[in-house]
């Protein structure tokens, strides 16, 4: 099974240039079963992520390129009637899929995010009265654009919370940058990207990570974390116990992605940051060059102790 | 401003309040009881929302103002008063500011000071009740803001709980703690001395045999002395003025230096006895003396064998006194002769005329004086504590008119004839007899067992006369109720005293165990000084021989600051430090002297990254001592004899680590 990861890993490495970290923490979300949220200024490579994650983990996906003046029923789906059958029929939309690329988030308005964010939570969706059920596994992937930029409504703090991650691309560096714009990869998109393992393979490593094993030392440290973001004064948005529970599974399926049966604090701190960094802020982004806040907590708690 | 009490919490604070302005009713003055009600509905109101607190320079202002009232008001009184005024005063304008928890732990802890000073004033079980009541009820308080929403039982259980566990340490303390001298001196009460007073005219007895009130208490080491022998002495007076008896100058020349603790030299001989008195306060200088009583500790003779206190009795105290058989007397000096037998020359003539008759006829002195004696238990003489008024010839009335009086007339007349027959002679007043207590082996003297006697120089000694014997044996006998059996005379003013009821069985035993309690309170609480506390540890002590009394002292308080230590720290909740992470700390030191502090927020590993790049040794080694120290510290299940394997691992890699 791990042979399978080395290889899942190394062919996103090959399609996205020097981002080792972000795509581990990207695989690392969905081993968790979690949402997740890239954000970033465009041309930095978020669409070419989630889709080649998608594809790679052999995940029928959908894509979905949110705008202004789109309505809940332009993803959700919408009922017709069928005058030959003498009855409404009801066509799915585009949040029927495995993996769903929702592009630019933040440009749709909020009513058409919160749609989205409802069927996150729930696996499923209601509309005229009926329940359909989403297929599982069911991710979502969101890019989002900085908050600086025109057209953008924020996601309020309750919806970011829906998503496990929230990841950073950042430029690459001038070595992988010198290396694309050599064409060593072709950015030809229609090279197809071969899935590495089916839904079946998934499913496994999913309970894989759950039967990983944290002991008291190390539940310990978390608490502490957590705790300190409560009393410690720092943020204005302490952590939620869900929270808490999220980044325990983060952090196990991070010790599953170094090949380990066990939780250390190092497994923590890896996915500290992007777990709790949009919870902790709110719809503050941290100003670039400051001390973030999930940083600050991270230094401020001591594993050895 | 969240208002941080609720309905319950306040008014628990202001029941607290004004039960404590009732204990202390007595010493406050009433302005500053109405002063701090108004503090206290100025917060009720303000806790509705209808007034706000008030601001800082407001308090200060009211603060400063009302303290120099108080003093202006109260300073009269004394400083001690003063004092009690003030912090009543700063009790009740915690009111107007109480607006944290803060506030309220001030509020107790004056409360706490307050029941102290309760002490001061009452000694008896009954008020230490009282003063229990309200420390239960300052507890509550505290208990009311910090408890949250505790339901009633609840609270209560908690709130006896948390009492009844710290009794033991409180009688702990209370056993073993040394008593210190108070720091500070008791000022002299504004309050009237009770008892005996400074001089003795026909009338004055008969005052205080109205009054049941205890005035000392008496048990005995030996046999109880008889009943025909308590002659309790408390004053002397050689000095007659036609009215009153009173001390001549010599004699209140005595007293003073007696207050300045110089004792007169009394050649005794002979040990008999010894008691043990609990003397009530009466705010003035006497012991009550049995002859004949040695000085000691705190207290100092006379030369007419009375005892005095070196400092005025203001409470309850204790004393021992130990009793002897004989005393050595010297002859009277001419100066003492003629102030024994110093009379007004005016007055009182039939009387004069009566004994210069029985002169001339050629009886002998001491026969005259015995005639008189018989006169009294013969002739018409009544025993009464109602008697008619007398005239300015106190003893011609009295001897040939009226005939009723009790035992000032009746010594007041005999002392005269007495003089007038060249007889030196003096008036004893003290108190008489006392109800014994045969469960217990005390006795109780009460204000009513006043009494007054004479006695007689003779054959160069005193020799103790009772007229009162003459008319009434009985009150010699059996006490003044005995003597007035037939008449309602015996504590005519108080109807509820159950001394007045003694008759009906069931009032009399509950009477006599109250005594009884009272008694053991006295003596063991009240006056448990440090002699009675040295006797007692001493006595526990002397069982087990290797054990000295202040180092076991000295242990017993060590163990229990220990044990307050051990149950502050909890040392054995600490956790005991894993073999891994002693390593991983030495690891530490080593390259925390080569300037590479670790940081907190550090792991292992990323602790072992920058120490690789400080050492020589390969990073390798760094990366196996992070993943090793990850697996023993944070895998689970791990089984022991790995365990042990890795452990060896990590110790051999951490000396390899610190070589270089």
């Amino acid at each position: 099974m791990h042979n399978k990861i080395a290889n899942i890993l190394k062919q996103l490495n090959h399609i996205l240039l020097g981002k080792e970290e972000q795509i581990k923490l990207a695989l690392v979300c969905l081993l968790a079963d979690g949402h997740l949220l890239i954000e970033d200024l465009p041309g930095m490579g978020k669409t070419t992520l989630a889709s080649a994650l998608a594809k790679t983990l052999g995940l029928d996906y959908k894509r979905v390129q949110f705008t202004s003046d789109m309505l809940p029923a332009d993803i959700l789906g919408v009922s017709i009637f069928d005058r030959n059958k003498q009855q409404f029929n009801f066509h799915k939309g585009p949040i029927f899929s495995q993996v769903l690329l929702a592009d630019e988030i933040n440009r749709a308005s909020p009513k058409t995010q919160s749609a989205l964010l409802e069927a996150m939570e729930e696996k499923q969706i209601s509309l005229d009265s009926e329940t359909y059920l989403l297929p599982l596994p069911f991710f979502v992937i969101a890019t989002q654009n900085p908050m600086d930029q025109a057209g953008t409504f924020p996601l309020p703090e309750s919806q970011l919370d829906r998503f496990m991650m929230r990841i950073e691309l950042g430029f690459p560096n001038i070595d992988a940058e010198l290396k694309m714009l050599k064409g060593h990869i072709s950015s030809n998109k229609k090279l197809p990207i071969p899935a590495i393992i089916n839904i079946e393979d998934l499913r496994m490593m999913q309970s894989a990570v759950r039967k990983i094993q944290a002991s008291d030392a190390v539940l310990n440290y978390l608490l502490r974390l957590i705790h300190e973001s409560r009393y410690g004064g720092i943020t204005a948005h302490p952590l939620s116990p869900r929270c808490s529970k999220i980044l325990l599974q983060a952090a196990k399926a991070m010790a599953f992605l170094q090949q380990r049966d066990y939780l250390i604090p190092e497994d923590i701190q890896a996915v500290f940051v992007a777990v709790t960094e949009h919870r902790l802020a709110g719809i503050n982004s941290a100003k670039p060059g400051s001390k973030t806040f999930s940083q600050t907590l991270l230094d401020s708690v001591d594993p050895f102790a | 401003m969240k208002e941080f009490l609720n309905r319950f919490n306040l008014l628990f604070i202001i029941l607290t309040y004004i039960s404590m302005m009732s204990a202390l009713y007595e010493q406050i003055n009433p302005f500053l009881v109405l002063f701090g009600l108004l503090c206290s509905v100025w917060r009720i109101v303000n806790f509705y929302g209808r007034l706000p607190l008030l601001g800082r320079s407001w308090l200060n202002f009211i603060t400063i103002t009302s303290s120099l009232v108080t003093i202006v008001i109260v300073y009269p009184l004394g400083l001690f008063s003063i004092m009690l005024h003030l912090i009543m005063l700063g009790f009740s304008l915690k009111f107007l500011e109480l607006k944290s928890i803060r506030d309220v732990h001030v509020f107790v802890n004056t409360g706490f000071v307050l029941v102290a000073l309760f002490f001061i004033f009452h000694y008896s079980i009954a008020m230490a009740l009282v003063a229990a009541l309200l420390i239960l009820l300052l507890l509550a308080v505290l208990l009311s803001v910090h408890g949250g929403r505790l339901a009633g039982t609840h609270f209560l259980k908690l709130l006896l709980k948390s009492c009844l566990l710290s009794l033991p340490l409180a009688v702990l303390l209370f056993i073993v703690i040394p008593r210190l001298p108070s720091l500070w001196k008791m000022p002299l009460q504004q309050q009237a001395s009770t008892g005996l007073s400074d001089s003795v005219s026909p009338g004055q007895i008969a005052e205080l045999s109205r009054s049941s009130a205890l005035a000392f208490r008496a048990s005995f080491v030996g046999d109880p002395v008889p009943q025909s022998e308590r002659y309790w002495r408390v004053m002397t007076f050689d000095d007659f003025d036609g009215q009153t008896w009173s001390a001549s100058q010599s004699k209140k020349m005595q007293e003073q230096q007696a207050k300045q603790g110089l004792s007169v030299n009394l050649q005794l001989s002979t040990r008999k006895n010894s008691v043990d008195l609990i003397v009530e306060p009466h705010y003035n200088y006497w012991v009550p003396a049995l002859d004949y009583s040695e000085p000691g500790f705190g207290r100092v003779s006379l030369s007419d064998y009375a005892l005095r206190s070196t400092t005025p009795v203001v409470r309850r105290e204790h004393f021992e006194v130990d009793l002897y058989q004989q005393i050595e007397t010297k002859p009277l000096t001419t100066e003492e002769r003629q102030q024994l037998l110093s009379l007004p020359a005016q007055g009182n003539l039939k009387t004069q005329d009566w004994v210069a008759t029985k002169v001339k006829q050629g009886i002998d002195k001491q026969d005259i004086l015995k005639q008189l004696l018989n006169d009294f238990s013969t002739k018409n003489f009544r025993y009464t504590l109602k008697p008619p008024a007398l005239g300015i010839d106190h003893v011609d009335d009295f001897l040939f008119s009226t005939q009723a009086g009790f035992c000032v007339h009746y010594a007041s007349s005999y002392l005269y004839v007495a003089r007038l027959l060249g007889v030196p002679a003096r008036m004893v007043t003290g108190y008489l007899g006392g109800e014994w207590q045969a469960e217990n082996k005390f006795m109780s003297i009460r204000q009513y067992d006043a009494h007054a006697w004479v006695e007689i120089w003779q054959e160069d000694r005193w020799l103790r006369i009772d007229p009162t014997a003459y008319v009434a044996p009985e009150r010699i006998e059996w006490g003044l109720e005995q003597s007035l059996s037939n008449s309602d005379e015996f504590l005519a003013d108080e109807y509820f005293s159950l001394q007045k009821w003694r008759n009906i069985k069931l009032l009399n035993q509950l009477r006599t165990k109250i005594a009884q309690i009272d008694y053991l309170w006295a003596s063991w609480v009240i006056n448990y000084d440090n002699q009675k506390q040295l006797r007692l540890l001493q006595s526990w002590f002397t069982k087990v021989p290797w054990l000295n009394f202040f180092s076991t002292v000295l242990m017993i308080m060590l163990l229990l600051f220990l044990s307050v230590f051990l149950l502050i720290f909890k040392p054995w909740i600490r956790q005991k430090i894993n073999a891994e992470d002693k390593l991983y700390a030495q690891l530490q030191r080593y390259y925390s002297k080569r300037g590479l502090r670790r940081q907190k927020g550090q792991t292992v590993t990323d602790f072992c990254q920058l120490a690789s790049a400080k050492s020589s040794q390969p990073s390798t080694l760094f990366k196996s001592f992070s993943f090793k120290y990850n697996s023993l510290k944070y895998e689970v299940n791990l089984s022991a004899s790995e365990r042990k394997k890795r452990l060896k691992q990590l110790g051999f890699i951490c000396k390899q680590l610190q070589k270089g």
